[in-house]
């Protein structure tokens, strides 16, 4: 041990280079690292306002009159027999989220009705759910988006 | 010339039987003192320029979107959307106030020299609402948008996007 000085000179040296490394990766992540909160909030109500803004759009009933698409998703996932109203969000979706992907699902009784554009998000993704009381039960709307 | 010397056999000046083995089968890869510190230089220079393309990299994305420039776009339209007589309820505007209400009074005389104001339908065209300066000349655009509901009547409600432009 006492003889071998290259033994200590490579320790020596390996202990210079984490102690710079330490420091330049420190730099390094005070100068880049971003608080990601305000952009998080920002992009959460402009999902709750895109989700809100779909649901009073309207579109023509069966009787003539027309519904919101809050009434028609309602009334399609009952009975299952058209999907005007997920059509229309995946129209509209686009235009209001531009640039992001996007799931809008209604349950009831557990029956679903999806619309969705763009590959699956990752983690970072924005949730507005919206319950609505009908007379045959508990409509949930589910509004799931993320940054492509 | 001068003779290097390996290991101990100083006698003869040829190199050592010891210290030939000793660097052939140096199996440890360790070399000296001076030999590591110019490997950590190429190391540390690596992280440099490791640096420094960080750096460009950020600088340039300040020069794409300045965040002050963004910051005034976000304040007009902040401004849009809680003004009462356009949104009579939030994010709900009814189509005849679009081209009835007074948008020269909106933007502030310290915001950005080129403002451009457009509402978008879903299966229409995109509807200029309001515009100022020249857009041939901006160096620096800022856009964002957002979603709000035009009520044509009762039974006629669209989804838009209301974007706001600025530029200088």
């Amino acid at each position: 041990m006492r003889r071998d000085r290259c033994g200590m000179a490579a320790i020596f040296d390996a202990l210079l280079f984490l102690a710079v490394a330490s420091v330049v990766s420190v730099a390094l992540l005070g100068a880049f690292a971003e608080d990601p909160k305000p952009a998080d909030r920002t992009v959460q109500e402009k999902v709750e306002a895109a989700h809100q803004v779909l649901l009073r759009s309207t579109l023509p009933g069966g009787a003539g009159n027309n519904v919101t698409v809050l009434e028609m998703a309602a009334l399609e996932v009952r009975t299952m027999s058209s999907n005007r109203s997920t059509d229309l969000a995946s129209g509209a979706l686009p235009l209001l989220l531009p640039g992001m992907g996007f799931e809008w699902t209604v349950d009831w009784d557990g029956r679903t009705m999806t619309a969705s554009a763009g590959p699956p998000g990752g983690s970072d993704a924005y949730c507005s759910l919206v319950e609505a009381d009908l007379p045959w039960g508990t409509v949930v709307y589910r509004l799931r988006a993320w940054a492509l | 010339m001068e003779r290097i010397v390996f290991g101990d056999d100083e006698e003869s000046g040829r190199p050592g039987r010891s210290g030939r083995r000793k660097l052939r089968e140096n199996a440890r890869g360790l070399g000296g003192f001076y030999e590591a510190i110019l490997s950590l230089m190429v190391v540390t220079l690596g992280v440099m320029l490791l640096t420094a393309s960080f750096a460009l990299l950020s600088a340039d994305d300040a020069a794409s979107a300045p965040e002050d420039l963004y910051e005034q776009g976000r304040e007009l339209m902040d401004r849009l959307l809680s003004n009462t007589t356009l949104f009579r309820e939030d994010r709900m505007v009814e189509r005849p106030d679009l081209v009835h209400f007074f948008w020269s009074g909106l933007p502030s005389s310290d915001g950005p020299p080129g403002v451009r104001i457009m509402i978008t339908e879903r299966g229409g065209g995109t509807e200029v609402l309001y515009r100022s300066g020249d857009p041939g000349k901006m160096s620096e655009r800022a856009s964002l948008g957002e979603p709000v509901s035009v009520w044509y009547s009762p039974g006629d409600v669209r989804p838009a996007s209301l974007t706001v432009w600025v530029w200088r």
